[in-house]
């Protein structure tokens, strides 16, 4: 599907969802759309489910609050993905103020335990090794690395999800991958 | 049939002239620093795309519970318009209990000032003052204090001919001592 076609698609979907007859019906076909690839942007950077189903959660409040005021100069799909990253960016600094454990300098070890604790954790297997090596980075890293590699995002997409120029993000995800890669090779 | 050689010898022949004026610059820009950073970005990318074929059939290995998907939708809409109405609710309580506190407030007010007049009144007026006195006590201080025998003087029938106004007998009192 060409991205034209996805943009006229959403717009007919925004237009039905300011319609308040047909509001419902176009706010869980939004939801049907973007739930996976939103959840599971959400989900590298928290690692636990019910977190991301929490997270999830105000994400899509936020759309059905807001969707009706969202200016079509930007496509849905990034608009979506800002609120997430957001929403995600906000859990985490939330998280450091409750935890005992102080995540700007324990950022690794946090997420390490979550992961540790996920069902079927494999130490030795190469998926959880990346998961593992991946959860070192800065949250800000984590964000681009995650968006690069698994959402295969262009840098143009993710310059205006994060508000930066596809040129840093270029060098940041370089940053990422050697740091992966040095965090693998460590462990 | 043209091969390698034969498209670099052209023939033997020589070269097509361009018209005269015109030169082998090209009129494109390059941006700064390009060919300087070049190399360095080639590598870069080379890396990264190492990177990604090693990872290339690596899975995500976090698991979501089964039917999660299915259900979000619904579960999504519900929950969008419980934060809606929850939203709505604590705005009308917050105005109600605006609303409460503002009439408590009034209430306290008006009972403060009230009661500050009706205190700062009752304190002035000599007949409330008089009547909070019981006589054997204005007996006992007009006897110890002037020596007067008041059985005797108040069974005078003299005494009562003079129909003292209560606001001269607080005058009195105020100016003997009272207080």
């Amino acid at each position: 599907m060409s991205e034209s076609t996805i943009m006229n698609d959403d717009n007919i979907l925004v237009a039905n969802f300011r319609n308040e007859a047909t509001r419902e019906r176009a706010f869980t076909q939004i939801v049907k759309k973007y739930q996976e690839r939103l959840y599971w942007h959400i989900r590298r950077m928290v690692v636990e489910h019910e977190d991301t189903n929490d997270v999830l959660q105000n994400v899509f409040i936020k759309v059905w609050r807001n969707l009706a005021e969202f200016r079509e100069e930007s496509n849905l799909y990034t608009w979506l993905y800002r609120i997430a990253t957001n929403e995600t960016l906000t859990w985490i600094e939330k998280q450091k103020k409750t935890s005992a454990i102080h995540l700007s300098t324990d950022d690794e070890h946090f997420f390490s335990q979550k992961l540790v604790a996920q069902k079927d954790f494999n130490p030795n297997t190469i998926e959880w090794k990346l998961q593992k090596a991946v959860q070192s980075l800065p949250e800000r890293q984590k964000l681009v690395f995650n968006l690069r590699y698994y959402d295969e995002m262009p840098y143009d997409e993710m310059a205006r999800v994060l508000e930066t120029s596809a040129g840093a993000l270029k060098a940041s995800y370089h940053h990422a991958v050697k740091k992966v890669e040095a965090a693998l090779l460590k462990h | 049939m043209l091969n390698e050689e034969n498209i670099w010898d052209n023939g033997g022949g020589a070269d097509p002239e361009l018209p005269v004026g015109y030169s082998k610059t090209v009129p494109f820009s390059v941006p700064e620093g390009y060919f300087n950073q070049l190399s360095d970005e080639i590598t870069k990318t080379i890396e990264i795309e190492a990177f990604e074929e090693q990872f290339k059939f690596c899975a995500m290995p976090l698991e979501v519970p089964s039917g999660y998907f299915d259900s979000l939708p619904q579960s999504m809409l519900l929950a969008a318009k419980q934060a809606d109405a929850s939203a709505k609710t604590a705005r009308l309580i917050s105005f109600k209990g605006f609303r409460s506190w503002a009439v408590a407030a009034s209430v306290v007010l008006v009972a403060t000032i009230s009661g500050g007049i009706y205190w700062s009144q009752s304190n002035k007026n000599p007949e409330r003052i008089l009547s909070k006195v019981g006589e054997p006590e204005i007996v006992e201080y007009v006897e110890s204090t002037y020596g007067l025998d008041t059985k005797n003087m108040l069974n005078s029938e003299a005494i009562v001919g003079f129909n003292f106004e209560s606001k001269e007998i607080v005058q009195y009192l105020n100016e003997t001592g009272w207080e």
